[in-house]
């Protein structure tokens, strides 16, 4: 009980450095109505409406009744561009959690123990770095076979090994600490200083990393399905979106230009919100 | 120095034994047998068996990965399920392709990105910094094929002045190039930024301005060259990266480069073509990674003493042995 004023007033310090960047609060809002339009979305529009076709309503232009307006097979843009912001961010954010648990795991033991266990598990991460993420996402995803899943799976594979060197990182910075070596002689077990102690407070450029993967992910969905290889239609999924659209551009730019800017807005806010943190978060600003 | 190369390569041999070790688990779980791919649908059984023998397919996991590396220590990638041609033969023909989008993509972003990047950093915050840093931002927040689509839009359906797909003209290369060079320029200029500034607060450019050296001249000789090392490692990566095909691009482009031959050998289960294309490709940026820390040598005559008094140790110690 004692340890929570000091717990939140370390939020607190974290916060009032963070509103200082309008960029990060820019960020963070466009965030914020993001999450919470694609958690709302079924509650008005039933999924339905965003996969059914209706041949008499194609290629119409933006309306009161459409505000982006319709598409090749006659279904509503905007519907769909909510459900797509749905599946970005949930396997976005499904996938980095994935891969943040895993990485941990990994870098924690590498950081903590040392020695041999460091030397193989490192030099194993840095094989899977040495391959082009994507490719390695595609091969997988080659393996498995398409569908959301697998590619969840394949993107939290090809990113474990960056959150395992972060976390590592950022424990051989915490590990020599006298508190670590205090819980140690009060014989702590090792798995309890690491969640208790070392983790906290190296937790730092952790939050900042993921916060940036989860961009990078959604940028990777949208490419992967883009390319065929990642989710299909008709789901409403931003990058498959841009493929479908692709062959009639010059006629309906719109098709384009709406599914892209979604992409580039998302990932530009999350990025806003990573830079945000890791300024907020960087001890050497810290007075 | 040669001493130092060799044993870089040689530290490339246990990653690129890892690779393969990972690609060729992951193509040995994928669904859907070679032999049949080869033979098509209506092959008999027992053709389809005499194949899976031809091909090795019947042996341990373990002896067709030996056997594999075996080839690939002499050169040999084997063949192409789908055309039969030697996989060795189809990277190198489709290589001038991708190095030629990944040459000029590297290059246009650098020369934007460089003068960029110490422009808004010798003009912190002014509006020219603002513009910079939220041009940056915008690059990386959008998908590299998304820009390439709009410049087809833009460039080649609306004003028709480049081609939106083939390779056939130089003209076919600028497109690609420059989606390229949006995807890798955004981080170009942050680099050159953030160690601008971290060198203009250093002393010895306070020093040198007290000497009473011109603005221009300490901006281009000792602030440049002190914030070139780590921009150059990030050009350096980016280009070993592109060398390996960009996937996204080429499909946007529809060019037959090294990524598209991925692709479809990854589709099509064309275990030999990739295999080879992604060893070459992590071959390919390792050995830009290694010139890349070779070029450190010349533009940091700290790297190069280091370098000498590495090779001359080396030396004493083989003299000893």
């Amino acid at each position: 009980m004692r340890e929570k004023p000091r717990k939140r007033s370390q939020f607190q310090m974290t916060w009032r450095r963070y509103k200082k960047s309008k960029l990060a609060i820019l960020g963070l809002a466009a965030v914020a109505v993001l999450f919470f339009s694609a958690l709302i979305i079924p509650l008005f529009k039933d999924y339905d409406t965003a996969v059914e076709q209706d041949f008499s309503s194609r290629y119409q232009p933006l309306s009161a009744e459409h505000i982006f307006g319709t598409d090749q097979f006659g279904r509503d843009i905007f519907i769909r561009m909510m459900f797509g912001a749905r599946i970005s961010l949930l396997v976005g954010i499904a996938t980095v959690s994935a891969s943040l648990l895993s990485g941990s795991c990994i870098g924690a033991v590498a950081g903590y123990y040392g020695g041999r266990i460091d030397e193989v598990l490192m030099r194993i991460m840095d094989v899977f770095l040495a391959i082009p993420n994507t490719l390695l996402a595609i091969s997988i995803v080659a393996a498995l076979g398409q569908g959301i899943t697998n590619l969840l799976i394949a993107l939290a594979i090809s990113q474990v090994p960056s959150f395992a060197r972060v976390v590592r990182a950022s424990i051989l910075t915490v590990k020599e600490q006298d508190y670590i070596e205090a819980a140690r002689a009060l014989g702590t077990p090792s798995a309890r200083i690491i969640a208790r102690h070392i983790l906290p407070n190296a937790i730092g450029p952790i939050i900042v990393q993921t916060t940036l993967n989860v961009a990078r992910t959604i940028l990777n969905i949208s490419s992967l399905s883009f390319v065929g290889l990642g989710i299909s239609p008709p789901t409403p999924e931003w990058g498959s979106m841009l493929a479908d659209a692709k062959p009639q551009m010059l006629q309906y730019p719109h098709l384009i230009l709406i599914p892209g800017a979604a992409i580039a807005i998302t990932v530009m806010a999350i990025n806003l919100v990573g830079d945000g943190l890791r300024d907020a978060l960087d001890p050497r600003l810290r007075n | 120095m040669i001493r130092y190369i060799g044993q870089r390569l040689l530290m490339m041999i246990p990653v690129i034994l890892g690779i393969s070790l990972i690609i060729f688990s992951i193509m040995d779980l994928t669904k859907g047998d070679p032999a049949r791919l080869i033979l098509g649908e209506g092959a008999t059984l027992e053709a389809i068996e005499a194949k899976r023998e031809e091909l090795g397919l019947n042996d341990h996991f373990i002896v067709r990965y030996v056997k594999y590396i075996a080839g690939v220590a002499v050169g040999d990638f084997g063949r192409s399920y789908r055309t039969d041609a030697p996989v060795s033969e189809e990277i190198f023909s489709r290589f001038p392709t991708t190095f030629y989008i990944a040459f000029l993509g590297i290059l246009f972003a650098t020369l934007f990105a460089i003068p960029a990047g110490v422009i808004s950093a010798v003009r912190q915050y002014s509006a020219i910094d603002v513009i910079t840093t939220v041009v940056a931002m915008l690059l990386t927040s959008m998908p590299g094929f998304f820009v390439g689509m709009l410049l087809i839009l833009v460039f080649a359906l609306m004003l028709r002045i480049f081609p939106a797909t083939g390779i056939s003209t130089w003209k076919h290369f600028i497109l690609p190039s420059l989606s390229v060079a949006s995807v890798t320029m955004a981080n170009f200029i942050r680099m050159t930024r953030s160690t601008m500034l971290e060198v203009i607060r250093q002393d010895y450019i306070r020093t040198a301005r007290a000497k009473g050296a011109s603005v221009r001249r300490v901006i281009f000789t000792h602030c440049l060259r002190n914030s070139l090392l780590p921009v150059v490692t990030v050009i350096g990566i980016n280009f070993g990266v592109q060398l390996g095909g960009t996937i996204m691009i080429e499909a946007v482009f529809a060019i037959p480069g090294l990524g598209t031959y991925m692709i479809n050998a990854i589709r099509q289960k064309d275990i030999p073509a990739v295999m080879g294309s992604v060893i070459f490709a992590a071959i390919v940026a390792g050995i830009v990674n290694l010139a890349v820390d070779i070029m450190y040598a010349y533009i940091d005559p700290r790297v190069k003493s280091h370098y000498e008094r590495f090779t001359k140790r080396g030396r004493r110690d083989a003299g000893k042995a």
